[in-house]
């Protein structure tokens, strides 16, 4: 389930877009491999200026396209949508199918549920990462060294390994003997063991001046209070990133909630739309899976500037 | 690292006389170990439920039979039945052709446009934004969405494109030899998104004196694409190549929701396999030997992969 | 610096080794059910039921804990905790992994072998022997829970047998006579050729996925004149001129009539709801299907149609399944005997008492449930011809449409499913039904020549 192996290497790029501008911010000054003079050139402004063309007319057709496509059979009815699958609203709009999603595919509870393993997930995603890494980036007592050693190594090792001993081990938890199968601390709590994130946010308290702890230390502060009033304040992009990456890879997530959450009551709709799929009327399902995706290229699309650094720096691994 | 500064509790416990550093627990909670190991507990704790025991158990499990009232050591007997499952040698086969194809398409598909994104000057943050798109849908939806597309009939979306030029209607999914291309062009468009985005990070960060050095020595457009960009890429293109050999060995969604592995097995991949050992036949000792032996295959690819790509950059 | 690094690591280590020591010795005791000769049936007892109705069916869940209320009414010293777990492939195995297993729950019949094989249930036979009409079962189906030693592991609750399911308004659109369904596979050929042509829908339908393209073929197979398999399921015989025939049948309907549509990946829900939304003409499934199509997928009633089972003139039946309650293999002799008393009052009072069954019927009624759907009894004949007289003045169902099936069903045997590893069989045969819808040069011979092997592998490894 935890999206498999990443190499700690890839934490350099996060360190260098860090540094350098996001790819959607201003780039007037900047040169590329294409130099100001050569855009002089009317034949390379022209090759430029129709490849550009090119390219973008095959972004939107591929990339926004099937949105706006699943937009149009979410509003049609399902006829329409088989009868002529280009047709744009033969009958105007059928906003029915999406009321429809929320009281026959119980749309609303599935919704629910997501939003509760997201804010879960975030949540213990990040109380895991911030204290591990601090643990291990700061405080650093003598067994640091082995526990960081013990959660990189986790990062090699694929993710398909421990997927079954996962599940036998949530089903059955050693020492406690409780099965958290059916409860969403089955999704949260594997999530949060992310090495991924705990190294990722090590590495960048680690890069923190260590005259500003000992300033603080000798201001009288403990542990808690150099976590909570100084740490946690400076790592506040990183911890952005983690936000972003950890709430986009749960609501994203389909076999581990599939496994441990078999109750249809506690599923999130990345599982429910499956089984839901083939007794749903078309339009209905087509509703159902244009909520689904509504909601976080909305967010996209206000944050994309967070989206898109948060990508550039690590989405390589959550995907 | 941790030898480089002095950690704080140590630096303060230097300061003592020797003598006293006798380890006994109070002083260890006074010098703040207590506290420290309350910061390590959620990590500790997650890591050894979640991550460290499960890693230990699965290969403990996969040389154990069980079922859950009796528990018997069977030494190699499951690796031996998975190796015998005449569905293994597809699945193996599958899955490699699944991720070739997948890389063949996925790898230089996102350099190529990220580096013309790259050149775009008014456009590129909306080109980004076009890009990243279908990364943002889940990819539950994402496979759902195409699965309607492929439709076998002529109200399929493709067989409807199909039907403008006269063709069709395809079969899609349900051909036997079509159906990994189909799944794999669903799952590129899904994530190529994310390579686009990386490489575009990774250009920015390309120093343009490079590019004015090779200009200045007359070299052309692509030349300073071949002999600038790609050399600086280098890096990140080979990890990102090795990322999403991994990533997509282990290929599982796609093919559970569109296909369930058919036609013919045609789509089973090893995650598939996997799954219908542990959670359709019950048999775990068997889907943690095939677990265990994919993680193997993995780390060896991985490992060759490094050591070849590091010897190749030294050499 | 280095002192304290060796003390700390064995701490940090401490609680895996915990955990390592805590699975090796991991494994409980269950008690052995058989050596439980005298049972005290007064004494407080717990029992867990699994298959509670979910809140999406708010009548079928009141008139659940309906019964749990009267039944705990009649044992004051048995506790019933009611619980939604059903028998799913994927979950089952970590119920009993988690130990969450009900004392008693439901599971289909091609399970309870390889249950009995893995120790997985309680042995019943003790307990069994204690109550009155659990020894008036239909003989045909008590087979399936008992084991070569005559050992009982199960009480069937719930039987049907495969039929020919039929849309009749499809039927009348094609101009043919719902009345009068297809007796041959010939024809059902002409009948799905009528509906393609006439229609929107495709003629004839078979599912391909999970486990059900297998069973489906198994079923055809027996239709045909073969079962897959020995009776005393040690060898595989799935590679047969029968079902090569079948496999004929499909290929040339789909080849050369093109009357099965154009998806060949359906699972067993893509099916029976493309045939409750009148998308397919006619499908071979269970007979009992009549509730789950008219009340649960909203098919119209009048549209539901059945009819046996055609055979072939060397046709030796048709397949028969249905539902098992199980008890929990951790279960101990007082649990097993609450368990069984549940079982009796949930599923067989109705055949005891005239007044339980005809409230029993009336409460389906009130609650928009069918009251003689076809179905296979499940209790020997003398006891389902008594219940049927008390409740034939409530039936709710058009059972003139069935005449046929209902006529015949009697008299075409029951073929129980494969005996030994059925599913692993039928997962072998999914791939050779789909091969043979998805390519029209696909090897019959070759494809089942390999699925025999492969099975056949599987038996020898026992």
């Amino acid at each position: 389930m935890t999206n498999v192996t990443t190499q700690p290497a890839t934490v350099a790029p996060a360190r260098a877009a860090r540094r350098r501008r996001g790819p959607a911010e201003d780039v007037r000054d900047e040169r590329s491999i294409i130099s100001t003079m050569d855009r002089k050139s009317p034949l390379v402004r022209g090759v430029v200026a129709v490849a550009a063309g090119l390219v973008l007319v095959a972004l939107v057709i591929t990339c926004a396209g099937p949105l706006f496509w699943l937009f149009k059979a979410a509003t049609s009815t399902s006829t329409e949508t088989l009868a002529q699958p280009f047709g744009l609203w033969p009958s105007g709009l059928h906003w029915e199918n999406v009321t429809a999603a929320w009281s026959t595919v119980r749309f609303g509870t599935y919704l629910r549920n997501t939003l509760i393993i997201c804010a879960g997930a975030w949540f213990f995603g990040l109380l895991v990462a911030t204290t591990g890494g601090y643990g291990i980036a700061v405080l650093r007592p003598a067994y640091a060294k082995v526990v960081e050693i013990a959660v990189l190594a986790t990062l090699f090792i694929p993710g398909v390994v421990s997927l079954v001993a996962l599940y036998l081990t949530v089903v059955n938890l050693p020492l406690l003997n409780v099965n958290l199968l059916n409860t969403f601390w089955a999704v949260w709590l594997p999530g949060a063991a992310s090495a991924f994130n705990v190294l990722l946010v090590s590495r960048y308290f680690q890069a923190i001046p260590r005259e500003l702890f000992e300033a603080a230390r000798i201001d009288g502060a403990g542990a808690f209070r150099v976590f909570w009033s100084l740490v946690l304040p400076l790592a506040k992009p990183i911890l952005g990133v983690v936000s972003l990456l950890t709430i986009i890879g749960a609501y994203k997530d389909f076999l581990w909630p599939l496994l441990a959450l078999p109750d249809h009551d506690l599923q999130p709709i990345s599982v429910a739309l499956p089984r839901v799929e083939s007794s749903t009327d078309l339009g209905v399902f087509m509703a159902a899976l244009f909520v689904s995706v509504v909601i976080p290229v909305a967010l996209f699309l206000v944050f994309q500037r967070q989206f898109l650094r948060a990508a550039g720096s690590a989405g390589a691994i959550k995907g | 690292m941790v030898a480089l500064d002095d950690p704080p509790t140590a630096a303060r416990a230097e300061a003592r006389p020797v003598r006293r550093r006798r380890p006994s627990p109070m002083a260890w909670v006074r010098r703040g170990g207590l506290t420290t190991l309350v910061f390590f507990l959620p990590l500790l704790l997650t890591f050894a439920y979640f991550s460290w025991w499960p890693i230990l158990r699965g290969l403990v499990l996969s040389l154990q039979q069980t079922n859950f009232i009796v528990t018997e050591w069977v030494g190699l007997a499951n690796f031996e039945r998975v190796l015998a499952d005449p569905l293994l040698l597809t699945a193996v086969w599958n899955t490699t052709y699944f991720t070739l194809l997948a890389v063949a398409i996925g790898f230089p598909v996102p350099i190529l446009l990220a580096v013309l994104i790259a050149e775009m000057r008014r456009t590129r943050g909306f080109a980004s934004v076009l890009a990243y798109l279908p990364v943002i849908i889940p990819p539950v939806v994402s496979v759902l969405l195409w699965k309607t597309f492929y439709r076998p009939d002529e109200a399929g979306l493709f067989n409807t494109i199909l039907g403008w030029v006269g063709l069709g209607p395809l079969p899609w999914l349900n051909d036997p030899d079509f159906v990994i291309p189909a799944i794999v062009v669903q799952a590129t468009w899904a994530s190529f998104g994310t390579a686009v985005i990386i490489y575009l990070a990774t250009l920015m960060t390309i120093r343009t004196e490079l590019y004015e050095a090779a200009e200045i020595d007359g070299a052309s457009i692509l030349r300073r694409f071949w002999h600038v960009t790609l050399p600086q890429m280098r890096g990140i293109l080979l990890i990102m190549l090795l990322l999403q050999l991994i990533g997509t060995f282990q290929v599982f969604t796609e093919p559970y929701i569109m296909t369930g592995g058919g036609p013919e097995n045609r789509s089973t991949t090893l995650l598939l396999l996997i799954y219908r050992y542990a959670f359709v036949s019950g048999d775990y000792g068997r889907a943690t030997a095939l677990s265990v032996l994919l993680a193997l295959a993995l780390s060896l690819l991985s490992a060759i992969y490094l050591w070849a790509t590091r010897r190749w950059s030294t050499s | 610096m280095r002192r304290r690094t060796r003390r700390a690591a064995p701490v940090a280590l401490l609680g895996v080794a915990a955990m390592i020591l805590s699975a090796c010795s991991g494994g409980g005791s269950g008690d052995d059910p058989t050596e439980g000769a005298s049972v005290d049936t007064d004494a407080p007892v717990t029992i867990s039921v699994g298959g509670q109705p979910t809140t999406e069916n708010p009548e079928q869940l009141a008139d659940f804990e309906r019964q749990v209320e009267d039944f705990t009414a009649e044992h004051p010293n048995i506790t019933v905790e009611a619980e939604e777990t059903l028998w799913e492939a994927d979950t089952f195995q970590a119920l009993l992994a988690g130990g969450t297993m009900p004392t008693v729950m439901q599971v289909p019949f091609t399970e309870i072998g390889a249950l009995i094989e893995r120790g997985q249930v309680a042995d019943i036979t003790d307990q069994m022997g204690e109550s009155e009409v659990l020894q008036q079962l239909n003989p045909t189906v008590m087979d399936v829970v008992t084991d070569g030693d005559g050992r009982i592991y199960g009480v069937p609750i719930a039987a049907y047998t495969m039929g020919l399911l039929y849309n009749r308004a499809l039927f009348e659109q094609a101009g043919l006579d719902p009345d009068d369904p297809p007796q041959t596979w010939e024809d059902v050929r002409t009948a799905a050729q009528a509906i393609e042509e006439s229609t929107d829908a495709q003629g004839f339908g078979t599912m391909t996925l999970d486990n059900t393209g297998g069973w489906i073929l198994t079923t055809m197979s027996y239709a045909f004149g073969s079962t897959m398999q020995s009776d005393d399921g040690a060898t595989a015989t799935l590679d047969n001129p029968a079902t090569t025939e079948v496999l004929e049948f499909y290929r040339s309907l789909r080849w050369e009539d093109d009357s099965m549509g154009a998806n060949f990946l359906l699972n067993y829900d893509d099916a029976v709801n493309a045939f409750a939304a009148g998308q397919m003409g006619m499908f071979v499934q269970g007979a009992d299907n009549y509730s789950n199509m008219v009340v649960n997928r909203g098919m119209d009633p009048e549209d539901f149609g059945v009819a046996p089972l055609p055979q072939t003139d060397d046709g030796i039946g048709t397949l028969g399944g249905g539902t098992i309650s199980i008890i929990s293999p951790t279960a101990s002799p007082e649990e097993i005997a609450a368990g069984l008393a549940w079982i009796e009052f949930k599923s067989f009072l109705q055949y005891t008492d005239e007044e339980v069954a005809v409230a029993a019927a009336e409460a389906r009624i009130a609650d928009g449930l069918a009251v003689g759907a076809p179905g296979l009894p499940v209790v020997n004949d003398e006891v389902y011809q008594q219940y049927h007289g008390w409740v034939e003045s409530l039936i709710n169902v058009p059972r003139e449409n069935f005449e046929l099936y209902l006529s015949t069903v009697e008299d075409l045997p029951l073929v129980p499913e494969p005996s030994v590893k059925a599913q692993e069989l039928y997962a072998t045969l999914d791939p050779v039904v789909q091969a043979v819808l998805t390519r029209e040069d696909a090897d019959i011979e070759q494809l089942l020549g390999d699925a025999q092997n492969t099975i056949q592998t599987a038996l020898d490894a026992g």
